[in-house]
């Protein structure tokens, strides 16, 4: 097809294709500047395998909890014994607990998102680990993102995903809530990065024409520039349009997300706000990535108090994560978010009040596609034999609950899947997610 | 075009013979990575000494005289406060302020300090032992940590080491101060091992568990919040950890183990060449050649791990001559290397604050407030985290507003139309390449210009008149292009 009216010097990086992905943007968002953009021809470079109800699948949401997430006081295995034992100081107790079969219960604070785990949308998949561990933050989140063990590969895995599934647009995949990108869009695709909508615009640029004259400028000033910020400024011009459209409509969300002690909303909320707005907006968003931070809770974690670090962190995701999943609403069905942290913390309570760096840790599924009130993986206990050198062994590898879901809810296939996940091998019966 | 006064003090430097100038294209590489941020007229004073001579100045900052930044630091009296003082204190001053006082102080000086490479290693040393002030319970003290990293900034690394692991800011960071003998945390044992020293892969857990043990007894006094080395928390018993060993018999004389341990660590083969690789990383290239890591880790061990002889060996050699345009400005960077070289002032004390004020929350919008970064490992310095699409939106709306003057306000800035002085120029074209030289970008090429003058609906050879937006009302926009340039992006 051909496009619609563009001036020849628009703002868009010379290989940016009209893909079917555009179009049902540019549809979205009233077919104006934010496909404007991007100029090609049909089929020239879309190769994203698209259903045959025209979608491309579910909307993945990645959730990254830095620091180390300590799983086990989240989603506590209070049934079993040798819980107790390890944290004398600091299990989560029994009797506020929130059950969820006959060894799990949730964090008391975790109990936004009971409603969920009933409702079939939350799902909890135990002793999730990598490959090759290790208990430092900065490689555990490196290697977590590059995804790549054994290999020398230097890319992260959701850009060799993109890469491979030949997505090109601007707003295709976007780290959402914070100013940088992730290891795991290291590569040559060049996603998005959005601190906010709300910040997203050009200033001095109030109109579509002063828009276009500064991506018309921005872009000759850039003729020269590496690669890399090229690269980053062609994808800003080709998302700031659609920003600035998605912002443009009327916008109110549809839950209440928490807010921090000046009435904001928390970053983690504004962020997860943000990317259901993107969502709903319909602007063909395939992945979002999110970062949470401050896990790394060595002291003070008050598991079972009020004014603990754990209870707080806990009761911030929780209320977020439920803000979102209700705010998406109908949405929902076609969003799978996951949670993942570099690593577990330590079995065994250390002597302030806190947990060391572990291994093995509990992903968190959301999403109308999930297999959810169950709790999926392998649990063996927490008997330590069933330990590798005190921590939980990663008995499911997170490559491949990702896989799972990203087989089953989106189009991505085994070619796309071993680029991104290159040398995974085992075949494993997750059943998380249902076929979309 | 009326000179430019930033800095232009600093760049006073003894005279020379001639032909030890190092010459325009060095002296921008120089001033490019070795401050924040060069001007034309700090260039052509630099060109005129020796690189040897120009660090020597540097590297001596309490020989330079920094009357503005002096003058300036009387709006943030909060800073001069001791811990104990600032713990005492009941004047009710809010407790978040004294980490306002100091990140705004630390935008100032690196703006306006006539001791840019003392600021530039400040920065490196912050990041490197970073203290974030989002950390519980170090808002009485970070601002003496500060205080601490500028003490031995440019000393040797073996002294900056004690005096960081050991600060109330440190401990309570990384949660030593409240490990034990019998009831460990393990965090600043491992982080000291893994980022202040060693470095990932050079240590095993058990070390970890065993540097852990070395450090119990560090501790502060829960009243004053000073240091306090509590033998009673003291592990008793040999430490190993790697090569280190201790018998380590005695409670009392613990302290005198952990200075034993820290100088160890200091002088390590390992460290050496950590330390060597984040200077390079800093100054050279965000992959610094092999060839000159391996010189520095040499010259920081055979110098007792003083940091000038590095950075000397670093400015002189080849590799770092041959470095130009391969390192990216921080967003930092970019605003302070923005405002020094439009030429405006530091301010006074009354307005100083509110200036900086704003200019924390530009950098916070571009995830690089100072001293902000919250895991232990310090703000990444290399290219990728700061060309974000969305950090390059950041950078392109500050420059529009900075320039422009609307905010954050620069008291004695005279606005866009005062970069230039009172030169005219006859064609838009004309003032293009003027503007661009007078802000350090490579002239235009003819297809640039054109389309510089395009984005005002004007060609190059259009003759500039009174009412011409381009030389009236839109200069901002002008300014703000060119600062929008990738050479604007590098240093």
């Amino acid at each position: 097809m051909t496009s619609t009216t563009l001036p020849p010097s628009c703002g868009c990086s010379p290989e940016a294709g009209l893909s079917r992905r555009a179009v049902l943007r540019a549809l979205a968002a009233g077919g104006s500047l934010g496909a404007a953009y991007a100029v090609a021809s049909e089929g020239t470079h879309s190769k994203y395998a698209f259903a045959a109800d025209g979608s491309t699948g579910d909307t993945i949401v990645i959730l990254s909890l830095r620091g180390g997430f300590d799983g086990i006081s989240a989603i506590a295995p209070v049934g079993d014994p040798f819980y107790l034992n390890a944290r004398p100081g600091m299990a989560v107790a029994p009797g506020s607990a929130i059950a969820l079969d006959r060894t799990f219960a949730l964090h008391p604070k975790m109990a936004p998102l009971k409603k969920w785990w009933d409702s079939g949308d939350l799902a909890v998949v135990t002793d999730v680990g990598q490959a090759d561990p290790t208990r430092s933050h900065f490689d555990a989140m490196a290697e977590m993102e590059r995804a790549a063990p054994g290999s020398g590969l230097r890319t992260g895995w959701i850009d060799r995903l993109a890469g491979a599934r030949g997505t090109v647009d601007a707003l295709d995949v976007a780290q959402v809530g914070s100013s940088s990108a992730p290891s795991s869009f290291i590569g040559p695709v060049n996603e998005s990065v959005l601190r906010s909508i709300d910040s997203f615009s050009l200033t001095g640029a109030g109109t579509q024409a002063e828009v276009a004259g500064w991506a018309r400028a921005l872009t000759a000033l850039h003729a020269g520039a590496s690669a890399a910020v090229a690269g980053s400024v062609a994808t800003l011009l080709g998302a700031v349009g659609t920003v600035s459209d998605v912002r443009a409509q009327v916008w109110v969300p549809h839950a209440e997300y928490p807010r921090d002690g000046n009435g904001n909303l928390t970053s983690l909320a504004q962020a997860l706000a943000d990317t259901a707005r993107l969502i709903k907006a319909g602007i063909g968003l395939s992945v979002a990535t999110i970062d949470s931070g401050d896990w790394d809770i060595h002291e003070g974690a008050g598991v079972n108090t009020t004014w603990g670090r754990t209870p707080r962190k806990l009761g911030e995701l929780a209320l977020a994560m439920s803000a979102f999943a209700a705010d998406l609403g109908p949405h929902l069905a076609d969003v799978s978010l996951v949670t993942l942290s570099e690593f577990g913390r330590r079995v065994s309570q250390n002597g302030t009040d806190g947990t060391e760096h572990g291994h093995g840790n509990m992903v968190m599924a959301l999403g109308g596609g999930i297999n959810g009130g169950r709790v999926h993986g392998s649990w063996t206990g927490l008997a330590p034999a069933q330990l590798v050198d005190g921590d939980l062994p990663g008995r499911t590898d997170y490559r491949d609950v990702l896989t799972n879901v990203l087989t089953r809810r989106t189009s991505t296939t085994s070619a796309h899947l071993s680029t991104a996940f290159p040398g995974l091998s085992t075949t494993t019966s997750l059943d998380i997610a249902r076929q979309r | 075009m009326p000179p430019v006064t930033t800095a232009s003090a600093a760049w006073q430097l003894p005279t020379t013979r001639k032909s030890a100038g190092m010459g325009a294209a060095v002296a921008t590489l120089l001033l490019r990575r070795a401050t924040w941020g060069p001007t034309p007229a700090a260039v052509a004073a630099t060109s005129r000494t020796s690189v040897g001579a120009w660090l020597r100045a540097q590297l001596a900052p309490a020989t330079i005289p920094d009357p503005a930044v002096d003058a300036a630091l009387a709006a943030w009296p909060l800073l001069g406060r001791s811990i104990g003082q600032a713990t005492a204190a009941a004047d009710g001053v809010y407790t978040g302020e004294y980490l306002s006082c100091l990140v705004e102080s630390t935008i100032a000086r690196s703006i306006w300090s006539q001791r840019q490479l003392h600021e530039q290693m400040v920065y490196l040393w912050s990041n490197h032992l970073n203290v974030s002030l989002y950390a519980d319970g170090v808002h009485l003290s970070r601002h003496q940590y500060d205080a601490v990293v500028r003490r031995h900034a440019l000393g040797r690394f073996a002294d900056l080491l004690v005096a960081a692991i050991t600060h109330p800011a440190m401990l309570r960071y990384l949660n030593a101060d409240s490990s034990r003998a019998g009831r460990i945390n393990e965090n600043l044992g491992r982080e000291l091992l893994e980022l202040h020293t060693l470095g990932a892969g050079n240590h095993t857990e058990t070390d970890v568990k065993q540097s852990a043990l070395a450090l119990t007894g560090l501790s502060l006094d829960r009243t004053t919040g000073e240091f306090l080395y509590r033998p009673e928390h003291r592990h008793v018993g040999r430490i190993t950890v790697g090569t280190w060993s201790h018998p380590n018999t005695s409670a009392a004389d613990g302290l005198s183990v952990i200075r034993s341990y820290l100088a160890h660590l200091a002088r390590h083969p390992h460290t050496a060449h950590r330390v060597a690789t984040k200077l390079a990383v800093r100054f050279v290239s965000d992959t610094p050649p092999a060839s000159l890591v391996d010189r520095l880790t040499e010259v920081y061990l055979s110098n007792d791990t003083a940091v000038a002889p590095v950075l000397t060996a670093l400015f002189t050699s080849a590799e770092f001559r041959a470095s130009a345009g391969a390192k990216v400005r921080t967003p930092h960077e970019d605003l302070a290397a923005t405002v020094r070289l439009l030429g405006v002032p530091a301010p006074t004390a009354a307005t100083v604050r509110a200036t900086m004020s704003g200019c924390r929350w530009v950098l916070d919008g571009m995830g690089h407030m100072p001293l902000s970064w919250r895991p232990p490992n310090g703000y990444p310095d290399v290219a990728g985290p700061w060309i974000s699409p969305s950090t390059m939106l950041g950078r392109f709306n500050m420059h529009l507003s900075v320039a422009s003057g609307w905010w954050p306000t620069f008291e004695g800035y005279q606005g866009p139309r005062s970069v230039l002085g009172t030169a005219t120029f006859s064609t838009h074209g004309a003032l293009v390449d003027a503007m661009a030289a007078r802000l350090m970008v490579p002239t235009p090429s003819t297809t640039l210009r054109t389309a510089l003058c395009a984005f005002f609906d004007v060609t190059p050879s259009t003759p500039i008149n009174q009412w011409s937006p381009m030389a009236t009302w839109r200069t901002g926009h002008l300014v703000a292009l060119l600062l929008d340039h990738p050479s604007h992006t590098t240093r």
